[in-house]
C-alpha cells in the first residue's frame, strides 16, 4: 500500500499558525487524583495514583495532543479538569476563574463552554433516549434553541456534520454500529458549541474515511471558532497532525512535553521513544515492534525515583531509582521539556 | 505443538444474511456475506463504520439481539458442526469454549458487578475442571500475557476502576482463556497505546503460529492487518466486495472502495500539524453509505464510486481474478489495467 502524503511538503511547518500569543485558556496546576481502592484479605485502603503532579495550559484555539501508556491517567486527567471527578490536590482555572472552587451551582454555567467526548461511546450515551434527544439534551438544558423546530434543526445540522443521516434521530444507541456511536457522543459534546473539548479517543472506532472527515470538522471548528482542544489519543499519526502541543504520560505524570514537530523529532524521554518506535508500518513484523521490555508498574505502588526507571535502559542506579526528575527545558525558551535525568540527545 | 495452516476452513460463512426491525422499516446489515477462515491462518474483516463487521461477528456467536434481529438466511460451519441449528446449549459451550470472542466495546460488555479477576476466573471455570484457586492463577498468567500492569493486585478491580485499555486486555483474557480454537477479535486494540497494541500483536501472532489458533480480526489498522493476517476480507455496505491474500488485496486493492479506501491513508508520521488549512486536509471518500433500509438496485457504491458507469445499475456479481482474489465490480479487471503504468 503506498499512502500518499496527505499534504504537499512545502507547506510551512506548525509553528507558524501555533496560537503561540493567545491566551490561555486552560491553566492547570499541580494537579492530582487519588483513587482509593481496598485491596488484600483484609480490605485495607490503598491508592490508585491515576494522576500526580501535573501542570500544563491550553490556549484559545490550541490543540493540546495527550498521548501516553494505557492507564498512565489520560482519562482521569481529561474528566477532572472538566471536574467531572474531584481533584485530590491542585487547581484548574478556566477562563480566569477557579474551578475547583465553584460551587456545584456556580459550575452549571461553565458546563456548557467545557465538553467531553468520552472514551467508551456505548456506555456513556443513554440507552433509553434515542439518538435526536441525545445530541438535543444540551441545546436543551442550556436554553439553547427557541423552541423544538429549531433544536431540531440543528441537531440534524450537527448529526450531517459527523456524517449520520437525519434519520439516526429516531434510533437507539444500541441500534448504532461503534462507529456510529462514537459520533454521536461527538455530536453531542459539539451541539452547545463549547470553547473547550477533552476528546478522550474521539476518533478510535472510525475507519480512516470517517476518522478523516471528523478531524477536518475538528480542525474547521478550531479555526472558525476558536475551540480549544485536549486531544487524548493512541493513534499517533492523528496526533501528529491535530495537536499544536504534545504531552507524554507515564504512570500518571507528564514526562514530556512541548510543540508536536519537535517532540515528535527529538523524542527526548526514553518511553517516548519506545513508543514512536511501537508504531507499526508496513513490513516490519510483529515482532520488530514489541520494544518496551519489563513490566507496567503499578499504580498503586509506584516504583519510587523516575516511574520509568524499571524498565530504562539508561536508568542510573542510586540516581533514577531515587529521584522524582522534575520536567525542565534543556534549550531556554524551546518550550520542550523533559522530566528524565538522561534524555536522549 | 505445531499444527500446520491447511486450507480446510475451520470456520465457513456462507450466503449470510441479517436483517433488524427499526421504527423506520427493516435494516438489512448482511446481504449475502461469504467467506472462510482456513484453521490456522488469520483473516482480516474490513470496512467502513457501519458496514456489517460486528453484525457479521455476533451473527457466527448468535449473540444478536433477539428483541429486533433475524438471520434471514445463510449458514455458518465451524469444525463441521452447523452453528446456526445448534440448540443453544451446545452453542454456549462454544461459545467462550472453542471459539473466543473480544467484543468492541469493553465496559459494556464486562459485567459491572463482579471484579474483574472473578470475571476471568469464571470464564475458565465455565469450561474446565479446575478449583476456584487455580482459575484464580490462571487469570493472573493471562492477565500478565497480555501485559495487564500489575494483576495479582488488581484482580478485585471493578471494571469502572479500570482504564479503557486495562479493560479491553481484561476481555482479551477472557476470549483467550480456555485456549479457544477460533478467536473473533472485534477491534482489539482500539483502546490500547502503540507498545502493549505491538505486545498484543506479537502473541496473537504466536498463539497463530504454536497453537495453531485461528483468528477473524475485524480493524480499522491496516497496519495491524499487515502484520498479523494471511487473508482480507472487505464489506462495503452489508455485502463482500473484495477478498484476496492481504498482501495483495492492501497493496493492489482491485474494488473501487478498496482503492478509495487505500487512498484516504492516516495522516502520516511527522511533519507536524499544518499552517495552510487546505494542506491540513485529510482526504474523505465523497458521499455516504446507502441506507440499509432503502437499498439502491445496482452496485452499493456506485453513488460514490468515480469508475461508475451505466452497466453498475445492475448488481454485480463477485468476479473471480485468480490467485484466491474476487471483487464484486464488473470493472475492476479494466481498472485495474487503467491504473497501471
Ligand atoms: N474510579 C476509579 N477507581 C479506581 N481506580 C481508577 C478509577 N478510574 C481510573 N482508575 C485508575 O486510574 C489509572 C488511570 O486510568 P485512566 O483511565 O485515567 O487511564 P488512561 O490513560 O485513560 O488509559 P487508557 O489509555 O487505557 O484509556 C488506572 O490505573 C485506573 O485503573
Ligand atoms: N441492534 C441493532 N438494531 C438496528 N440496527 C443495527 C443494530 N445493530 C447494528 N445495526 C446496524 O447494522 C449496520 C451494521 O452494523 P455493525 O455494527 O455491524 O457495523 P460495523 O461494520 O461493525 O461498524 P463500526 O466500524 O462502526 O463498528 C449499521 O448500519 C448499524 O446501524
Ligand atoms: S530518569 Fe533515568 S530511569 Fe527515568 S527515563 Fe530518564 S534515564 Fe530512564
Ligand atoms: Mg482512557
Ligand atoms: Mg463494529
Amino acid at each position: 500500500m503506498s499512502e500518499p502524503a496527505p499534504h504537499p511538503s512545502d507547506a510551512p511547518p506548525a509553528e507558524a499558525t501555533a496560537p503561540r500569543r493567545a491566551p490561555q485558556l486552560v491553566q492547570v496546576e499541580g494537579l492530582a487524583k487519588f483513587f482509593p481502592v481496598s485491596r488484600g484479605p483484609f480490605r485495607k485502603t490503598a491508592f490508585v495514583h491515576a494522576v500526580e503532579d501535573v501542570t500544563l495550559y491550553v490556549r484559545r484555539g490550541e490543540t493540546l495532543g495527550l498521548v501516553g501508556e494505557s492507564g498512565s491517567g489520560k482519562s482521569t486527567l481529561g474528566r477532572v479538569i472538566l471536574r467531572l471527578v474531584e481533584p485530590t490536590l491542585g487547581r484548574v482555572i478556566f477562563d480566569g476563574v477557579d474551578l475547583t472552587r465553584l460551587r456545584e451551582a456556580d459550575l452549571r454555567a461553565a458546563r456548557r463552554r467545557m465538553q467531553i467526548v468520552f472514551q467508551d461511546p456505548l456506555s456513556s450515551l443513554n440507552p433509553r433516549l434515542q439518538v435526536g434527544e441525545i445530541v438535543g439534551e444540551g441545546l436543551e438544558i442550556f436554553r439553547l434553541a427557541s423552541g423544538r423546530a429549531e433544536r431540531e434543526a440543528m441537531v440534524a445540522a450537527v448529526l450531517d456534520e459527523v456524517g449520520l443521516p437525519r434519520a439516526a434521530m429516531a434510533r437507539y444507541p444500541h441500534e448504532l454500529s461503534g462507529g456510529q456511536r462514537q459520533r454521536v457522543g461527538i455530536a453531542r459534546a459539539l451541539a452547545v458549541r463549547p470553547d473547550f473539548l477533552v476528546c478522550d479517543e474521539p476518533v478510535s472506532a472510525l475507519d480512516v474515511s470517517v476518522q478523516a472527515q471528523i478531524l477536518n470538522l475538528l480542525s474547521d471548528l478550531q479555526d472558525d471558532r476558536g475551540l480549544s482542544l485536549l486531544f487524548i489519543s493512541h493513534d499517533l499519526r492523528v496526533v501528529e497532525h491535530m495537536a499544536h502541543r504534545t504531552a507524554v504520560m507515564y504512570l500518571g505524570r507528564i514526562v514530556e512535553m512541548g510543540p508536536t514537530p519537535d517532540l515528535a523529532e527529538k523524542r527526548l524521554h526514553p518511553y517516548t521513544r519506545a513508543l514512536f518506535t511501537a508504531v507499526p508500518t508496513r513490513g516490519g513484523g510483529v515482532r520488530a515492534l514489541n520494544v518496551l521490555q519489563g513490566e507496567p508498574p503499578s499504580a498503586l505502588d509506584p516504583p519510587p525515583g523516575c516511574a520509568f526507571h524499571p524498565r530504562c535502559p539508561k536508568a542510573e542506579p542510586g540516581r533514577c531509582d531515587v529521584e522524582i526528575p522534575p520536567l525542565r527545558e534543556l534549550v531556554g525558551g524551546s518550550h520542550h521539556r523533559v522530566a528524565c535525568w538522561h534524555p536522549e540527545a | 505443538m505445531t499444527a500446520p495452516p491447511s486450507d480446510r476452513p475451520l470456520l465457513s460463512v456462507e450466503d449470510l444474511a441479517v436483517s433488524f426491525d427499526t421504527d423506520g422499516g427493516t435494516l438489512r446489515a448482511l446481504d449475502g456475506v461469504s467467506f472462510d477462515v482456513p484453521a490456522g491462518r488469520a483473516v482480516a474483516l474490513v470496512g467502513e463504520s457501519g458496514s456489517g463487521k460486528s453484525v457479521t461477528a455476533q451473527a457466527i456467536l448468535r449473540i444478536l439481539p433477539e428483541s429486533n434481529a433475524r438471520i434471514d438466511r445463510g449458514r455458518v460451519t465451524f469444525a463441521g458442526t452447523d452453528l446456526l441449528t445448534l440448540p443453544e446449549r451446545a452453542m454456549r459451550r462454544v461459545r467462550g469454549g472453542r471459539i473466543g470472542i473480544v467484543f468492541q466495546e469493553p465496559l459494556s460488555s464486562l459485567n459491572p458487578v463482579y471484579p474483574v479477576g472473578f470475571q476471568i476466573a469464571e470464564a475458565v471455570r465455565l469450561h474446565r475442571d479446575v478449583s476456584r484457586s487455580q482459575a484464580r492463577a490462571r487469570a493472573v498468567e493471562l492477565l500478565r500475557k497480555v501485559g495487564f500492569p500489575s494483576p495479582e493486585e488488581r484482580l478485585d478491580a471493578y471494571p469502572h476502576e479500570l482504564s479503557g485499555g486495562m479493560r479491553q486486555r481484561v476481555m482479551i483474557a477472557i476470549a483467550l482463556a480456555c485456549d479457544p480454537a477460533l478467536l473473533v477479535a472485534d477491534e482489539p486494540t482500539s483502546a490500547l497505546d502503540a507498545t502493549v497494541a505491538a505486545q498484543l500483536l506479537a502473541l496473537l501472532d504466536e498463539l497463530r503460529r504454536e497453537r495453531g489458533m485461528s483468528l477473524l480480526f475485524i480493524s480499522h489498522d491496516l497496519d495491524a492487518i499487515g502484520h498479523l493476517c494471511d487473508e482480507v476480507v472487505v464489506l462495503y455496505a452489508g455485502q463482500v466486495v473484495e477478498t484476496g491474500h492481504a498482501a495483495r488485496v492492501l497493496d493492489a486493492p482491485r474494488h473501487p472502495y478498496t482503492r478509495a479506501r487505500l487512498a484516504s491513508a492516516p495522516p502520516r508520521i511527522s511533519p507536524g500539524r499544518r499552517a495552510d488549512r487546505a494542506a491540513r486536509r485529510l482526504p474523505t471518500i465523497e458521499g455516504s453509505p446507502p441506507d440499509l433500509r432503502t437499498v439502491p438496485v445496482g452496485c452499493r457504491f456506485r453513488a460514490r464510486c468515480p469508475d461508475a458507469v451505466a452497466a453498475c445499475i445492475d448488481a454485480p456479481p463477485m468476479v473471480d481474478l485468480g490467485d484466491g482474489a474476487r471483487s464484486r465490480c464488473g470493472l475492476a479487471v479494466a481498472a485495474d489495467a487503467r491504473a497501471a503504468p
